[in-house]
């Protein structure tokens, strides 16, 4: 895992910038409850294919680990979409 | 034979228990529980929380005895923010009047007894009707709504957030408003209504920027969370058994605390072990899920309408 964190420091200084940008964004458009339902949905898009570039990229990539991606970021979104509602 | 029989049940439970969250070779080296599949499970069983949660509605009893209710919002409170926030910039301050309070109390009641949430009625009663009633007369106008909100704070900074609530809040030609806080239940979910009233007396001689006598700002709306019935009240001010939103926050907020667990002690496991494998990154899964957590703990609950 440190290894592939190494060879990717680039990407996850890239995951955090997002994962900063989506709690600002989310605690900013409160209180509006729809734009926080689509800042989750794209944020868990982007996480997903995040992912699947980053995995590509190391060619340690299969169709487990893309089923993997879609099915944390699915759970992620739906964490967040449900508590909106 | 029975003792035999218990340690080979005992066994069997730590087995599936070390299945679920330590990777091994029954589990193909990755604890069960960060599977795929277990995650889409996991995800029914979150929906399928809501939806049950959701259907408690439908048992009113069940709804006001287990599901209760807590609001701290008062009329003084929320005439002190509104009007702290219109010093700020320099405006004048609201002074309540009681009209205005009644027309006020009288909309949030007919929220309540027609079954809707919006400015205007199933029946077409606008909101300036409800001031009209108390003859009241008016030459500007303005509405703001919230509901779902558990403190006063929280309703004022709503509105603040919102900028067509923030208009009414702050417009400068307003110089009463009217305040009713009501707790109800409104398509079968306790609630608290707030409704706010802006207006300035028809004997006040002012003339809005387009020069006409008379105009009725953009009305707006924000939402709110929880509570039981006090109709009229000036303070909707109960005990808490246990709001629908903090349950639920608990409850989805120790699943993702699970999760984030379970994928810190396959990490550790499966690096202490040097297994080789091919699955995603533990890493990156504990960063979404640890800002998933702390967005829950965070979230304040009520929103604006569109």
């Amino acid at each position: 895992m440190k290894s592939f964190l190494k060879k990717n420091q680039i990407a996850y200084l890239f995951l955090m910038i997002l994962l900063v940008a989506f709690i600002y964004l989310f605690m900013r458009a409160w209180p509006n409850g729809q734009m926080q339902r689509y800042i989750a949905i794209a944020f868990g898009v982007i996480y997903f294919f995040w992912g699947v570039i980053t995995h590509t990229k190391s060619k340690r990539i299969n169709s487990e680990i893309v089923f993997e991606y879609l099915s944390v970021s699915m759970l992620a979104i739906l964490v967040i979409v449900l508590i909106t509602l | 034979m029975a003792k035999i029989r218990k340690s080979k049940s005992k066994r069997n439970f730590w087995f599936k228990l070390s299945h679920f969250f330590r990777p091994q070779a029954s589990n193909r080296y990755r604890s069960k529980l960060l599977h795929p599949q277990s995650m889409l499970v996991t995800s029914f069983i979150l929906l399928a929380f809501f939806a049950l949660f959701n259907a408690v509605r439908f048992f009113p009893n069940l709804t006001d005895k287990v599901l209760g209710f807590s609001s701290n919002i008062s009329t003084s409170d929320l005439l002190d923010k509104t009007n702290q926030e219109r010093q700020r910039l320099g405006l004048s301050k609201l002074v309540l009047n009681e009209e205005l309070n009644q027309a006020a109390l009288a909309k949030a009641q007919d929220m309540f007894n027609d079954q809707y949430w919006a400015h205007v009625a199933p029946d077409g009663k606008q909101a300036w009707d409800f001031i009209k009633e108390t003859d009241y007369s008016y030459k500007y106008a303005g509405e703001n709504l919230a509901r779902d909100f558990n403190t006063s704070d929280e309703v004022v900074e709503a509105w603040i957030a919102s900028p067509s609530h923030y208009e009414n809040l702050t417009n400068k030609d307003f110089t009463q408003m009217g305040l009713a806080i009501v707790n109800g239940n409104l398509k079968g979910f306790n609630t608290t209504l707030v409704v706010q009233l802006f207006a300035v007396p028809s004997s006040v001689a002012m003339k809005d920027q387009a020069g006409s006598d008379f105009y009725l700002p953009k009305a707006a709306e924000a939402t709110f969370h929880e509570n039981e019935l006090v109709a009229g009240e000036k303070t909707a001010n109960k005990e808490i058994v246990f709001s629908s939103l903090n349950f639920t926050k608990t409850f989805f907020l120790l699943v993702v605390l699970l999760i984030i667990l379970t994928l810190i002690y396959d990490a550790l496991i499966a690096s202490s072990r040097k297994y080789q494998r091919l699955v995603g990154q533990n890493f990156a899964h504990v960063a979404l899920f640890v800002t998933v957590a702390f967005l829950l703990v965070l979230f304040k609950g009520g929103s604006v309408l569109p």
